[in-house]
């Protein structure tokens, strides 16, 4: 890959696409609201036909990059190039590739012109201009034919003519066809699942012996490499792929390509694309095994999403059977639906609800501070809570039974929770781009854009992240002032006004209550009941083609909650790290892995369905020595999967190490950890999110 | 019943096969210089002082009535004149001061242990009795393994070997995997570094050998003491009279438990 620098591409595209951007602030207001099964409307249409022209141009400017130790065509798309673009398309969600593959870039440019025949004014003009752009993609597929056959390179040059005039034959057009897709959708996104979107071809060519092993894995190697070279600098990229899975009939779908996939990211030592694997009670050995040795890597580059609970939570949610197994991770670990649609979140804020219980739905102070997303190369946004302000519930100090202080918390809880999901919300001021577009379901077909598409299943959710702070702060509340009666609600408020300072016994007596994550009923039943009342909460309301949001114990940013909440009644000052998803409080527990993971699944995931993760780390030093790592980490694994677990992401870092690379960072520059929904260097995060990963690596070091 | 437990300890992967469970017996009869459990060698409750959760309010220096406790920027604790009457634990408001062991029944240890069955199933791990010296709490010990078996759990016992014959006898049946600890084969040396002569281990030893019992050997590698070459072969060629597949973990030494030794209000030996 030694040219790889030279084959970038254009810089015109970054110009363009700052153009595109300009032209969404003049359109964003000018798109009407739409309904299910409304035609599409002329300000719609009026928008994507200015966007038409500019991807049309920017389509053209793609370098014909086809290299001579390239097995691909298509320049390697070049980190610098911006992440998430924000004209037509929120990329998250992949490519309806299933689709594409199986028509081809020429039949849906002819299927979309053949159904406009059906259709009248805007729906037949939507139906073309899919047309008109697919025609585009073909003339520039046929340009790299010809540069592959002027370049000598007849494999490109074959692959190339054959996408040209139908769908991929072989795995090498298929794989070519994914690239070139991945390029003419702009914008990094979630991948999906590639092992079951190129097995059909990759069985083929194998039965036939069109192509060997080693021949196939360098032709995934190039693939893979083409993710890592685009993501590898950014972090959150979005590029997900999820393997493995279980279909519609309970078989899991597991395949020779699944393995050549992460065999080939094993050896090539990538961190992109994000590997995310459905296991379940099916799952082979070997997959299991791939799992924990990507866990023992310790950078938390591998993601486990349990099917047992997923599948049954998406029924549970009125998606088919056929639907539900499609799921995949999109961004972070959120749930999507391969290829049938897109997602959109908003959250709340659950630390900060304990805030407004106790201030009477004020702010303990009010906090306003810029900080860094996540890293040292971006710059700094405002951190603000998704609600400021709460209800006016009754005074703390008239609270006389925990009862009282529970129900006004769940009041503040189930009113942001309103506030959030009153407005329907959802892409509605950002079309999807026609590319995009025309691999959804039902939109060649029906003519109706994906957004109000009933045959289109969006994952549309809310998401309530940090459980594990909120639940400590309540445990507290109940232990230490209602039931041991040791603290004042006069002293405790005023030591939370204070910020603990010197309130060194009323602190040290709120870290001791007890604490999530330590298999203690006392504190889990709490979590337990408020994960159940949110999914309640939430059930009431639906998407625009009126299917139900999902509830999900998630959040991204929470070094950013850590400083938008003062001090909180389980000991933590104003930023102090809070818990990530459904993870502890970093730092809080005392009894290992196993107590973590016994805490997590005692709440009901399966209404958590848009995604409930664990982040857990487990140090390095504590399974040194033994002789088989690996069973350690696939027990793990399996009872967190048995006991109803949702999403579990592994890291092993040593609390020593990331102290020492914190102070010297030139030493670590190779240092990777998990972030959110992505691993990232260590050592370029911004100083808030390494003490919160530095943190959450004190969590299972016993006492 | 109730034992002296000084801590259970779930997710110990060190300590016998798969993911187990260490619950930690107070009491041993040994004395070794480079113990790393020294909280657990008592056979009554001691106090331990946690400096991280010091607040330095000094109400110990108040309440003592034996001076342990004094102030040079921060609490210091010395125990040698501790009458463990208590006090100052009961008066510590931010639970800085601690027992070191606490009397529990063998059905809520056995109660905490199960919630963590599903690992064990997974990686065939279970319980291991460790300490100090488990055996020396015999009676209880007996109960406790008693009621583990027929829990289904898979019983090891993490033990020194000095211990009365008949107590192992007694036990024996119900252990699936004795850790046996092996620190010298010569007898001064033995008595040197711990106090103790090591007839009644190595007799112990080769009772389990006839026995049948599962073993592992274990050897602490304390630098100049054990770790030298001839004291190895010595126990190697002992272990190997009785069975030549015992297999045999050379168990490096722990230097990070130095710091147990200053919240037991002592100086380690080995610092």
């Amino acid at each position: 890959m030694s040219n790889v620098l030279n084959n970038k591409i254009s810089h015109k595209e970054k110009k363009i696409l700052s153009d595109n951007i300009e032209v969404e602030k003049i359109n964003i207001n000018s798109i009407s609201k739409k309904v299910p099964g409304e035609n599409i409307s002329d300000t719609l249409i009026a928008s994507i036909s200015t966007d038409i022209e500019r991807y049309i141009e920017w389509l053209n400017s793609i370098e014909l990059s086809v290299a001579k130790d390239h097995l691909l065509a298509g320049p390697y798309l070049s980190p610098e190039y911006p992440v998430w673009p924000r004209k037509h398309d929120n990329f998250h969600y992949p490519l309806g590739m299933k689709k594409l593959l199986s028509l081809g870039f020429t039949g849906i440019k002819d299927l979309a012109l053949k159904n406009a025949d059906k259709y009248k004014n805007n729906q037949k003009q939507y139906l073309l201009l899919i047309s008109k752009v697919y025609k585009e993609t073909i003339k520039v597929i046929d340009k790299f034919a010809l540069a592959a056959r002027d370049n000598d390179q007849s494999n490109i040059f074959h692959a190339c003519n054959a996408l040209s005039q139908k769908p991929p034959g072989t795995f090498l057009e298929a794989c070519q066809l994914y690239w070139f897709a991945t390029i003419f959708r702009i914008g990094t996104s979630t991948v999906g699942r590639i092992d079951q979107h190129l097995y059909p071809y990759y069985k083929s060519d194998m039965g036939k012996g069109v192509i060997d092993k080693v021949a196939a894995k360098k032709v995934v190697s190039e693939l893979l490499y083409r993710f890592e070279e685009r993501g590898a600098g950014k972090g959150d990229t979005l590029q997900n792929i999820t393997l493995g899975g279980l279909n519609a009939k309970g078989k899991d779908t597991t395949n020779p390509l699944t393995y050549l996939i992460l065999e080939a990211f094993l050896e090539n030592k990538y961190i992109e694309p994000k590997i995310n694997i459905r296991i379940s009670k099916e799952t082979s050995q070997q997959l299991l095994d791939y799992v924990a040795d990507l866990q023992m890597r310790g950078s938390g580059i591998c993601t486990v999403f349990n099917d047992d609970v997923i599948i049954d939570g998406l029924l549970g949610y009125n998606r088919p059977i056929e639907i539900a197994t499609e799921y995949c991770a999109d961004g972070c670990t959120e749930i999507i639906l391969d290829g049938m649609g897109a997602t959109w979140f908003r959250y709340i804020d659950c630390v900060k609800a304990i805030e407004h219980t106790l201030f009477q739905g004020e702010e303990n102070v009010p906090v306003k501070k810029r900080l860094q997303y996540y890293s040292d190369y971006q710059d700094c946004v405002d951190v603000e809570p998704p609600v400021e302000k709460g209800l006016k519930t009754p005074g703390f100090l008239t609270m006389n039974t925990f009862d009282d202080f529970y129900r006004a918390y769940l009041s503040q809880l189930e009113y942001q929770v309103d506030t959030m999901l009153k407005d329907p919300f959802g892409n509605d001021d950002d079309p999807m781009r026609l590319f995009t577009a025309a691999t959804m379901p039902g939109v060649l077909e029906e003519a109706i854009e994906p957004y109000t598409n009933s045959q289109c299943y969006h994952t549309y959710g809310l998401f309530i992240g940090s459980l594990g702070t909120a639940v400590n702060s309540l445990a507290a509340v109940k232990s230490l002032i209602y039931e041991k009666k040791i603290i004042q609600k006069e002293e405790l408020l005023s030591a939370i006004r204070d910020n603990f300072e010197n309130k060194s016994i009323i602190h040290q007596l709120c870290k001791k209550a007890p604490k999530f994550g330590n298999d203690d009923d006392y504190v889990d039943t709490i979590a337990v009941d408020i994960a159940t009342r949110f999914a309640s909460w939430v059930s009431k309301y639906k998407d625009r083609t009126g299917k139900p949001i999902l509830p999900g114990l998630y959040n991204h940013l929470f070094h950013h909650t850590a400083y938008r909440v003062g001090a909180t009644p389980d000991g933590r000052k104003f930023g102090d790290p809070v818990g990530e998803h459904l993870s502890p409080s970093p730092g809080t527990t005392k009894k290992g892995p196993t107590a973590i993971i016994n805490s997590v699944c005692k709440v009901n995931t399966k209404e958590q369905i848009f995604g409930s993760t664990l982040h857990l780390n487990i140090p390095k030093v504590s399974i040194q020595g033994i002789e088989k790592p690996y069973d350690i980490l696939n027990t793990l694994n399996k009872a967190f999967c048995y006991k109803g677990g949702c999403v579990l992401n592994v890291s092993m870092l040593d609390v020593e190490q990331l102290l020492e690379a914190q102070n010297h960072p030139e030493k670590y520059r190779d240092l990777v950890v998990r972030v959110w929904g992505f691993s990232y260097y260590f050592t370029r995060l911004s100083k808030e999110m390494q003490d919160h990963v530095i943190s959450r690596a004190e969590n299972a070091c016993m006492d | 019943m109730y034992g002296l437990i000084t801590n259970i300890q779930r997710f110990s992967v060190h300590d016998g096969p798969g993911i187990r469970t260490t619950v930690f017996l107070s009491h041993c009869p040994l004395s070794c210089e480079w113990c790393h459990n020294p909280e657990t060698i008592k056979g009554f409750p001691e106090v331990l002082h946690y400096s991280d959760n010091c607040i330095g309010c000094k109400k110990c220096i108040e309440v003592c009535s034996k001076n342990c406790f004094s102030w040079k920027d921060k609490i210091e604790f010395r125990s040698d004149s501790c009458d463990q009457c208590g006090v100052c634990i009961d008066n510590c408001p931010v639970s800085a001061l601690k027992w070191t062991s606490n009397k529990y029944s063998s059905d809520t240890i056995l109660d905490e242990v199960m919630r963590d069955k599903v690992y064990f199933d997974i990686s065939g791990g279970g319980i291991t009795l460790s300490g100090g010296e488990p055996l020396q709490q015999i009676e209880f010990c007996y109960d406790l393994v008693s009621k583990a078996k027929n829990l289904g759990l898979h019983v090891t016992v993490d033990t020194c070997g000095y211990v009365p014959t008949e107590s192992l006898i007694r036990i024996m049946p119900l252990i699936d995997l004795f850790l046996y600890d092996i620190k010298a084969v010569n007898d001064n040396l033995h008595k040197k570094y711990t106090g103790k002569s090591n007839a009644v281990i190595l007799s112990n030893f080769k009772l389990l050998c006839e026995s049948a019992r599962k073993i592992i050997v274990r050897v602490p590698l304390i630098p100049g003491k054990t770790n030298r070459k001839e004291n190895l072969q010595q126990i190697t060629s002992f272990v190997e009279r009785y069975n030549k597949r015992i297999e045999i973990n050379k168990i490096p030494f722990n230097a990070l438990a130095a710091h147990k030794y200053g919240m037991l209000g002592r100086r380690s030996h080995l610092s």
